[in-house]
């Protein structure tokens, strides 16, 4: 759950969940219409890799499999896992949908489920290290942190997208809404720092997460309202802002009872 | 049914047999531990210091964080003893339940890629046997049994205690309603006590 290729496959579930979410929104709020397909395709390349990630790290398929098993108790991890595969599925369905020229209706369903899904994903994958031993994760700005980034490299990998497909004529709206949600990660990240009583390790959180990943990432933002490719710098930023998020909360894993786990590490070791 | 331990801190030397009768009782490998015993202290400036010793293992919490977390129900209660144990056959490794416990109760055994942890010595108790750990204590300080039922062994030490010295019924800190079920007994003529940190 905390190890390295878990903690990179829930930014590549962020980022796939997030692109996800743009589709849908594109959907409903009419842009991007041509270069939907490329964009879902792109989500579901990068859920897909997120899920190849997680058997990496879990060891094997069968491994990761299993940890379906507690979705009935609800069980962070397995509801976050749960997200990534509904996100396959709602990417494949949705690309089928596009490929066959499916209703108004029928698009616009889907896109609310993505909508849904996108948004509840991302934040269940943050929210699956809200734990009371935990005490810098026990906080819902962690989740907020992680769909805000998550939101933010998807309007910013959907907006590329848009400029690589030579679509970029609606660009502007998608860009303005991921503006605001770089704006509002960067409020939470400064509310998550000041949670942790501000000890945050500064290269990976304030160089990164905050400098790189909102306010350079809002400077390309705003730029590629008149450049247009300046948005795929964005996107570099905010999956590097979202990265070291990961690494950043990573390094500050410390526990409620410091000194048993101090011994269960095997400090005070018997040598038996 | 809340089986648990009591632990009288008053009696306890620190002299570790729980955690080698742990050890052989349940083939514990070389390295891991179920349980431990945590030198606190020596506090204060001498001649006024005070020390005592704090044996701890999975505090079976009634509202367990690690089973919340398992992602494959690994985690889970026995069926006839109450305690909380790990199936090693459905154990993923996945560590969530490390990462959940506030009381460093478990143990990752990387070559076998599961987690371990105390069990109350479950293939004893369904017998009615005592835990390895309570049977062979020297001093007499670890008991085991039910909290929830009044004529129990344990709940008659834990009440004879608060008769004695309301203030020298303890337990660990709760860090979020997890309501850790063991209970340690500490009077003031052995030693203040302080929470770990």
């Amino acid at each position: 759950m905390t190890s390295w290729p878990l903690l990179v496959s829930t930014l590549l579930t962020c980022c796939g969940l997030g692109t996800l979410f743009f589709a849908g929104l594109g959907e409903v709020r009419g842009f991007g219409r041509r270069s939907r397909t490329p964009a879902l395709a792109a989500a579901l390349v990068v859920l897909v890799a997120s899920l190849v990630v997680t058997v990496v790290g879990y060891g094997s398929p069968a491994a990761a499999l299993a940890i379906l098993r507690g979705v009935t108790r609800l069980s962070g991890v397995s509801l976050s896992m749960l997200m990534t595969l509904l996100g396959v599925v709602l990417a494949v369905v949705y690309l089928a949908m596009q490929g066959r020229g499916a209703s108004r209706g029928a698009r616009v369903a889907i896109a609310a489920l993505a909508l849904f899904v996108g948004a509840s994903g991302a934040w269940l994958a943050g929210n699956q290290y809200v734990l009371a031993n935990k005490p810098a994760w026990n906080t819902w700005l962690l989740p907020v942190c992680y769909l805000l980034n998550a939101l933010a490299m998807g309007g910013a990998l959907t907006c590329s997208i848009m400029v690589l497909a030579h679509d970029a004529k609606t660009t502007r709206q998608p860009l303005c809404v991921t503006a605001a949600v770089v704006v509002a990660n960067l409020i939470a990240l400064v509310g998550y720092a000041a949670h942790t009583g501000w000890t945050v390790s500064p290269v990976p959180f304030w160089g990164v997460a905050v400098a790189v990943g909102c306010v350079v990432a809002l400077a390309c933002v705003v730029a590629a309202l008149k450049v247009p490719q300046l948005v795929i710098a964005a996107f570099l930023c905010t999956a590097a802002g979202g990265l070291c998020l990961r690494v950043a909360m990573r390094l500050l894993d410390g526990d409620f009872i410091q000194i048993v786990h101090a011994v269960s590490s095997g400090v005070h070791g018997y040598g038996l | 049914m809340r089986n648990a331990l009591v632990i009288d801190l008053d009696r306890c030397t620190g002299c570790d047999t729980c955690v080698v009768a742990c050890k052989h009782e349940n083939g514990v490998d070389l390295g891991v531990y179920w349980n431990h015993v945590i030198p606190m202290g020596p506090y204060g400036t001498y001649p006024d210091i005070q020390m005592y010793w704090l044996p701890t293992q999975c505090q079976q919490c009634a509202n367990a964080p690690c089973l919340e977390v398992c992602p494959t129900g690994a985690s889970h209660r026995d069926d006839v003893t109450g305690a909380v144990v790990v199936d090693a056959d459905t154990c993923i490794g996945c560590q969530a339940c490390i990462a959940a416990c506030p009381y460093g109760a478990r143990t990752y055994v990387e070559d076998k890629n599961v987690v371990q942890k105390c069990t109350l010595c479950s293939q004893l108790t369904r017998d009615g046997k005592d835990p390895a750990c309570v049977h062979n204590c020297c001093t007499g300080a670890r008991l085991w049994g039910d909290l929830d039922d009044p004529d129990s062994e344990v709940s008659k030490y834990v009440a004879a205690a608060k008769e004695k010295d309301p203030e020298s019924v303890h337990a660990l800190p709760d860090p979020g309603d997890v309501k850790p079920s063991t209970v340690f007994i500490l009077s003031k003529k052995t030693a203040e006590w302080r929470d770990p940190e």
